[in-house]
This record gives structure tokens, C-alpha cells and sequence, in this order.
């Protein structure tokens, strides 16, 4: 794969597509293709190493047999069209809608019910375990529904309080 | 139609293909189109919550990415679709429909209608199935089971099913629950009795004081006759020193109720725990069936003899006093019932904050005792890693939020409970004043009754707090003992038959045949294995992990039951064998090898605990573990610890295999005996094993090929079929996977060496 892909600390090193030579686009098919130092792939699975911390760094784009074509150290170092393509692309394989504010939060027999309002529409969800309601880092609340949903809150202080007073129990 | 779509639509629950469509949608179609498959999701193309529909029609495909009337936004004749998939990605599900030049997003959903999308995915491919053979309709009906998995929702009122049961906690009848927790008072309806008497009689005596106000404030006056003191005090005395006879007493007594309730309830929860077959284990976590044990049933005896008790003392304290109340003086009766309300509202909201506030304090004590059952085991990797000072800092974090959450609560009872005092006040104020005007008035209102009357109110107030909270309580109690009732209703799976005969001392000749096996709700592990064993014959296992290796042992032990196929023993088939008969004659060494916490002897003997010292000092020396043991100075009553862990993993390993050679038994199960070991001890536990599978048919799961090169036959096997089966040397000439194992084993231990 030549120059495009600079190596890193030998054979188990990450192999980063350099963002001058890489092209990431929507082909007419409806699949995602990357062109990288004049080879063409088609990309089957976009894969964020840290999809909760950093979901904007470390993307792994794979092949139909799920070889690493290569990795994208950082989406917004890409040239735009390919960052838009490399977007719509992470929408879909990462459903984390963002909830800007906790309408209602209460227990049910041991099930936790959430009403919220998020950057994807108003949503109602269940949560089975306090467990599922995981501080990823100081401030970063990361929720997972009784079918598996994820729901993000990046920064707690940022919501309001009653949203905050709701959530205070549970972490 | 906005609810439906963040909530959840009820054809989700009944699993039907065909939904009802939107008008908006059903005139664009045309009314003439027959639908065959209607499903909906609840993303948009946009990736909005929205509901987006999926229609299929006798000749075309629709997707539509919303309700609105924008049209479809793709449209592909049935006779163009090669293949349909279902994409999983995190969050959201997408079905894809493949054309000979493209594949096209037909509808995407979140992980909530997962099972949904692999129903959409049969019904369509049958579709086109039905299409290529025929060209005729098939029906698509809710033919295609949920993927296995439990109940997630209630389907009788929508909600969630927390996990740690499978009965609906919404609509199980507290009734019927509450008289099932009664039963277990029946065999003390004695002392329960005894019990509610005592507590009657105790509220009816304490009474009388506050009744005795009346003429000892009304003639104890300057120059009024001592006769009445006479009389009173030594009354007073009396009652005060009953009321601490019955006190005790009735302590007593409940006390000794709740503690036989509790006893009888646990003992007939763990009887039935060890009864419940090997797939109860699988589900439930140990945490959770401890809780069971432990603190569920705490809840019931607390319960069932204080709650109860006190709520029966509580509504008569409250109806006599209140009765009395009105019968002197109704006028104050009714001044004293206006605080009440005020009364049971803030309780009722007090407690529900307060409740808020401990379950802070109880998620981060968790959290503090998380930190701490990670970082004190883990002490060794916190110094070599030098991190001692990140562990104090994470420590000390969570010892402050603890320290915080705890002083929020001590502000906030700080404050309500002088408050509530204050609220009473008022209530006995009301009466000083209106009903001091009357006793002034000088109507038949003496000063007397006026006291009795504020010291009643008093005695009034105290059981509103108490019943504000009895809902809670009562909700809490029937949650604890339906959790505990579900583990007690539970069968075991894997049942004796009525007729099941007790298995005869076998020689030991074993078959497989035609055996597959799943667990329950998944996918099949063990797929047509037979085999046949002679007696004395050893077999060997082989495979890469989750080949169902340790599936297939399990079934000779009959933790499950094969789900298709039998398996016989002597000629036995081991259903209709009694389970203990077949487990005395099956004798194991585990992977793990798990120790109870006892001395060594008492490991050995496990399996037979009345051997005597002699076969279990024999059964070490097989097990070359005797040895070791004369170097304790405790010897055979040297205490292993929980689970072993005073000892190593090759001490425990050789105390599991004595206590094998202790059994005696006729089948052997070896699973990897020899892992993880250092060499000496390796051929320490490999010598005790050729002892102990001499003249035993034995099976072994080996990693290790060497273990199994002197079996009589070796199966390979991997995702749950056999691929080879053989001797050493036969497998190594057909150089299949067993040859391939080989010899990566054998480089393996060219680099060792």
C-alpha cells in the first residue's frame, strides 16, 4: 500500500492514511469507498476505537473481510468532502443520540424510566440496572437502555437542574 | 401518532408483519395494492426518532422515511431485489435490500425492534422465495420466532421486566402475594396472636395516663383532699409498670416470630437452590441470588411481624383515640384533625426525597467499595505500577461524595423533623386557645379534659407519620417476596421421571447417540454426536474453546438433558435413571478445581463423609498430595480458606483429584487437569491421573495434546460436530485439524525447551 500509509513502530504499529492523500466518498452503489494513494477500496465497516471518549479520533476503516484498509488518526483532519462522507457514515454505525434535558426520571419496580429530550427528537426509554448509567469520565455520562440503546451526555454541568437533580441519584 | 413513535407502538409487542398504515401512506399506495408485509421503525433517514415504514406490496417494495406525505423515498420491483440483510450497528439496525447494482437502506430502527427487524428479514426472503418457485402469495404471518432471549416487556401493560425477574412486578396481585407471605405465619398463628395482643393491649394501656390527666389536673388543687393522689399514683404506677411488662414481652414475642419465619424462608429458598438445575445458575448472577437469599428475605420478616403488627396497633390506636375525640368534645376534634393532612403530605414528600437522597448515598457507597474490592486484591499491581497515589485520590474522591451526600440528608431530617414538631404545636395550640376560651366560658369544659384532650392529640399525630409510609413499605415487601416466591415456584429442568430407576453400580460402557444439544433460547452447541465408549476405555476431547467440549461432559453428568438424541450408560438411557444414582458413580476434576472453605480431610472426603482417615490419607498418596501435606503443621486440618485459596493451583488440583480417588467412581470426567502449572508439578498431577483412570472409563478435555496421545480414541470436535475421530496415530496420518494442532503444540514446546 506504499507511501500513502505511514508506518508506525513496525508491523503492529497503526497504519494512518495521510489525510493529503486520502479520499473518502459515497460511491453509486451505496457503499463507502476510500481512495487512498491511487488504490480504491470499498470500505465495509467504519470502526471507532473509543466511540464514547474520543468518537472523532481513531477510526479503523475495514474491508469486506474485515482487514484494516487503514486508520483515520482524526476526522476533522481530512479534507471536507471526505470528513462529510466519513460522518455519515459514523451517524450510522454509532446511534448515540445526546440528551440535552431529563424530562422525568423515575423508579418503577426497579426499572428506571426515563423521559428525555435529545439532539435526535424527544425519547422515552428504559433502564434496568444502575449499572447502565456509566460515568466514562469525569463529568461524561454515557446510558444504556434495556434493549441496548446508547444515550450520551458529554458534560453533566451543562444541563439544567432539574435534568441535574434527576440525575444526581444514579451516579 | 408522535407518542407511538417514541414510545412503542403495540405491534411491536404481538410481533404481527403487518401493521396498520398510515392513511397518508395507504392512499398514496392505492387501495387496490394488497399489502403483504408492513413494518415500521423508528428512524428516519435523517436519523431522527421518527417512524418510518417498510411496505411490501404483490409487485414492488416501498421505504418510506417518514409519515409525511414527501412520497416514498425508494421504490424497487420485487423481481429486482437479490438479497435482504439486516446491518447491525451500534444503536440502530438497518435492513438493506440488495439489487443486482446497489444496495438500498429500506428501514433503519433502533436496538428496541431488533427482533423485529430479523422477522422482516424472514418474511421478505420468503417472499422472494415464494416468488422464484411459484410466483404464488404466500401468506407472512407471525410465523418466525423471537430470537430466543427473555421477555423484555410486559405484555400485558408495556412495561419493562427488570432482569432479575420474569414476572411483571406491575401486575402481579400484592393481594395474592400478601396471603401467600401469611402462610408462612400459619405454623406460629400462636405466637402471632400472642403478638397482636401484646401490641393491642400495650396501645390500650398507654392510653390510659393520658386518660388519668383528666382528674388529676381537675382536683389536684390547693386544698382539695390527698385521697386522690392516694388513689392515682399508685394507678399510675401500676399501669407504667405493666406497659414495661408487655413492652418486653412483645418484643419478644415478634422478635422470636420474625426469626422462625425467616428461618423456615431460607432454609425452604436454599433447599430449593441446590434442587434447581444447572440453567437457573446460567441466568442469574451469584450476586443476585444471594440478595435473594440474604436481604429479600429480610424485608418479608420485617414484614410480615413488624409492619404488619404495627400497622393493625396503629389504625386502632388512631380510630379509638379519634372516636374518644369526638365523643368529648367534637368541636376541638375537628381542630385537631386540620393539621393531619399537612401532616401526611410532608411525610409522605419528606420521605420520598430522603429516599432520593439515600439511594445518592447508597450508589456511592457501592462505588466506594467497588474502589476498594479493585484496588486492595490488586495492592501488588498498585505498587509495581507505582500508582499509590492515584488509588488514595480516586479514594478520597469518593470518600468526599459520600461525606457530601451524608450531610445533605442530616440537613434535610435536620430541619424536617423539628418542623414537624412545630406542625403538631400549632395543632395543640389551636386547641389552648379555642378550647381554653371554653374552659374559661365555664361551660361543662373543665381544665381536666382540656389537657387529656391535648395529650390524646399527641398520641394522635405519632401513627400518621407511621401510615403515611405504609404504601412504601408495602410495595417494598410484596417486591422482595414475589422475587423470592419466583425462585420457589421455579422447577428444575432437568427432573427425574416418576418412574426413574435408581442406576445399578455400572461397568462403566458409555454412548452417544445421535446427540444434539442448545441451551435454552440459543443456538445448538452440540449438533448429531455419537460415540461409544467401552468400559475402562479413556476418550479424549479435543478443540478449539467453545467446540462444546465442556457441553458434552455436562450432559454425561445430566446437568441438561440432550435435546434431541440419547445417551446411555451400561445401557441406561440417563433419563430414566435418578440423577443422584448416575453423579455417585461419575467421579470430576475440574479445570478450576473448586475447594470449600474446611481442612484438606474434609475436601477429600466431599464426595463421601464417612470415609474413613485412612482411605482418605490412601486417596492422597494416589493423588501425590500426601506429601505436601505432612509438611503442614495442621496436616490433614489445615484450612484451605474460601475456595481453596491458601493453597496453590497445583495443591488444589491434586486435592480435587484425592477426592475423585476417594469416590471411587466408574466414569471419570478430566477437564484439562494440567494447565497452568510448573513442569514438576505437572508430572506430579499427571502421574496421580494415569493412577487414578486405571481400569475407569474416563473422558478428558484436553488443550494439551499430550494429555490424550495414549487414548483409546480421541474426538475432534469443533463448533459442535465431530470432524475426527481416532487414535493418535490415525489422526496424525490424516493430517486434518488434529495434525494441524499437533504440530503448532509442537512447536510450542520446541521454543519452551
Amino acid at each position: 500500500m506504499g507511501r500513502a500509509l505511514r508506518r508506525r513502530a513496525g508491523g503492529t504499529g497503526l497504519r494512518f492514511l495521510n489525510p493529503a492523500e486520502t479520499r473518502i466518498y459515497w460511491g453509486g452503489d451505496g457503499s463507502l469507498r476510500v481512495e487512498v494513494g491511487g488504490l480504491n477500496h470499498t470500505v465495509s465497516r467504519v470502526a471507532r476505537a473509543f466511540p464514547l471518549t474520543a468518537p472523532g479520533k481513531y477510526i479503523a476503516l475495514l474491508d469486506e473481510e474485515e482487514r484494516e484498509i487503514g486508520w483515520v488518526e482524526e476526522v476533522d483532519r481530512l479534507d471536507r468532502a471526505s470528513a462529510e462522507a466519513l460522518r455519515r457514515a459514523l451517524e450510522r454505525a454509532y446511534f448515540i443520540p445526546v440528551i440535552t434535558r431529563i424530562l422525568d426520571l423515575r423508579e418503577e419496580y426497579g426499572v428506571y424510566v426515563w423521559e428525555t429530550e435529545t439532539d435526535r427528537g424527544p425519547r422515552t426509554f428504559e433502564v434496568t440496572s444502575r449499572h447502565h448509567v456509566r460515568e466514562v469520565q469525569p463529568g461524561h455520562v454515557v446510558v444504556k437502555d434495556a434493549y441496548g440503546n446508547l444515550y450520551d451526555i458529554p458534560d453533566i454541568t451543562s444541563l439544567d437542574d432539574q435534568s441535574r437533580t434527576l440525575l444526581d441519584p444514579l451516579i | 401518532m408522535g407518542s407511538e413513535a417514541e414510545g412503542f407502538p403495540s405491534t411491536f409487542l404481538d410481533g404481527d408483519l403487518v401493521e396498520q398504515v398510515p392513511d397518508s401512506i395507504r392512499l398514496e399506495l392505492g387501495a387496490e395494492e394488497k399489502v403483504l408485509v408492513a413494518v415500521s421503525g423508528d428512524l428516519t433517514p435523517q436519523n431522527q426518532y421518527g417512524r418510518s415504514w417498510l411496505i411490501v406490496t404483490g409487485g414492488r417494495l416501498y421505504a418510506y422515511g417518514s409519515e409525511g406525505d414527501e412520497g416514498p423515498t425508494a421504490v424497487i420491483p420485487l423481481s429486482e431485489v437479490e438479497d435482504v440483510e439486516v446491518r447491525r450497528f451500534v444503536g440502530n439496525d438497518v435492513l438493506v435490500v440488495k439489487t443486482p447494482d446497489r444496495a438500498v437502506e429500506a428501514l433503519r430502527a433502533t436496538k428496541t425492534h431488533a427482533p423485529k427487524m430479523d422477522r422482516a428479514r424472514l418474511a421478505l426472503l420468503g417472499l422472494l422465495h415464494a416468488r422464484g418457485k411459484r410466483e404464488a402469495e404466500r401468506p407472512v404471518g407471525p410465523t418466525v420466532e423471537d430470537g430466543g432471549g427473555r421477555q423484555v416487556r410486559c405484555s400485558k401493560c408495556g412495561r419493562v421486566i427488570p432482569p432479575w425477574t420474569t414476572v411483571c412486578p406491575a401486575c402481579i396481585s400484592r393481594r395474592a402475594v400478601i396471603w401467600r407471605i401469611l402462610q408462612y405465619v400459619r405454623p406460629y398463628r400462636l405466637l402471632a396472636a400472642a403478638g397482636l395482643a401484646l401490641s393491642i393491649l400495650l396501645a390500650g394501656v398507654s392510653l390510659i395516663p393520658t386518660y388519668l390527666l383528666k382528674p388529676l389536673v381537675n382536683n389536684v388543687k390547693p386544698g382539695a383532699d390527698v385521697g386522690i393522689l392516694i388513689t392515682l399514683v399508685p394507678i399510675l404506677l401500676g399501669v407504667h409498670a405493666l406497659r414495661l411488662l408487655l413492652s418486653a414481652a412483645r418484643q419478644y414475642s415478634l422478635s422470636k416470630l420474625g426469626e422462625r419465619i425467616i428461618l423456615d424462608l431460607r432454609t425452604r429458598l436454599y433447599e430449593h437452590l441446590q434442587i434447581l438445575s444447572m440453567s437457573f445458575y446460567d441466568k442469574h448472577s451469584t450476586g443476585t441470588i444471594m440478595s435473594r437469599v440474604l436481604s429479600d428475605t429480610g424485608r418479608v420478616q420485617g414484614f410480615v411481624t413488624w409492619e404488619v403488627q404495627q400497622l393493625i396497633v396503629d389504625v386502632l390506636t388512631l380510630t379509638s383515640i379519634g372516636v374518644f375525640l369526638f365523643y368529648v368534645n367534637w368541636r376541638l376534634a375537628v381542630l385537631v384533625l386540620t393539621p393531619v393532612p399537612v401532616l401526611a403530605v410532608a411525610t409522605k414528600l419528606f420521605s420520598g426525597s430522603v429516599r432520593r437522597l439515600y439511594r445518592k448515598a447508597w450508589t456511592r457507597w457501592s462505588n466506594l467499595s467497588a474502589t476498594l474490592a479493585d484496588a486492595i486484591p490488586g495492592v501488588s499491581v498498585v505498587k509495581a505500577f507505582a500508582q499509590e497515589g492515584r488509588e488514595i485520590d480516586r479514594f478520597n474522591g469518593k470518600a468526599g461524595d459520600i461525606y457530601e451526600t451524608h450531610l445533605h440528608i442530616a440537613s434535610l431530617s435536620a430541619s424536617f423533623f423539628p418542623l414537624m414538631g412545630f406542625l403538631m404545636s400549632l395543632g395543640a395550640l389551636m386547641l389552648w386557645w379555642v378550647g381554653g376560651r371554653q374552659v374559661l366560658a365555664g361551660g361543662g369544659f373543665t381544665p381536666g379534659d382540656l389537657m387529656m384532650f391535648i395529650g390524646f392529640t399527641w398520641q394522635f399525630y405519632g401513627p400518621i407519620e407511621r401510615l403515611s409510609n405504609f404504601s412504601r413499605a408495602l410495595q417494598e415487601a410484596t417486591t422482595s417476596a414475589e422475587r423470592v416466591f419466583e425462585v420457589l415456584d421455579m422447577m428444575p429442568e432437568v427432573e427425574d421421571r416418576r418412574d426413574a430407576v435408581t442406576l445399578p453400580p455400572v461397568r462403566g460402557h458409555l454412548r452417544f447417540e445421535h446427540v444434539s444439544f442448545a441451551y435454552e433460547g440459543g443456538e445448538e452447541v452440540l449438533h448429531d454426536v455419537s460415540f461409544e465408549l467401552k468400559p475402562g476405555q479413556t476418550l479424549g476431547l479435543v478443540g478449539p474453546s467453545g467446540a462444546g467440549k465442556t457441553t458434552l461432559v455436562k450432559l454425561i453428568l445430566r446437568f441438561y438433558d440432550p435435546t434431541e438424541g440419547r445417551i446411555t450408560l451400561d445401557g441406561h438411557d440417563l433419563r430414566e435413571v435418578r440423577k443422584e444414582s448416575l453423579r455417585r458413580q461419575v467421579g470430576m476434576v475440574l479445570q478450576e478445581p473448586f475447594l470449600f472453605s474446611g481442612s484438606i480431610a474434609e475436601n477429600i472426603a466431599y464426595g463421601r463423609p464417612d470415609a474413613r482417615p485412612e482411605e482418605v490419607i490412601a486417596a492422597a498418596k494416589v493423588a501425590n498430595i500426601h506429601d505436601f501435606i505432612t509438611t503442614l503443621p495442621e496436616g490433614y486440618d489445615f484450612e484451605v480458606g474460601e475456595r481453596g485459596h491458601r493453597l496453590s493451583g497445583g495443591e488444589r488440583q491434586r486435592v480435587s483429584i484425592a477426592r475423585a480417588v476417594l469416590k471411587d467412581p466408574r466414569i471419570l470426567i478430566l477437564d484439562e487437569a494440567t494447565s497452568f502449572v510448573d513442569t514438576e508439578t505437572e508430572s506430579l498431577i499427571q502421574e496421580a491421573l494415569n493412577r487414578l483412570m486405571m481400569g475407569r472409563t474416563a473422558i478428558v478435555i484436553a488443550h494439551r495434546l499430550t494429555t490424550v496421545k495414549n487414548a483409546d480414541k480421541i474426538l475432534v470436535l469443533e463448533e459442535g460436530r465431530i470432524v475426527e475421530e481416532g487414535t493418535h496415530q490415525q489422526l496424525l496420518r490424516n493430517n486434518g485439524l488434529y495434525g494441524r494442532l499437533c504440530r503448532m503444540q509442537a512447536q510450542l514446546s520446541v521454543i519452551a525447551e
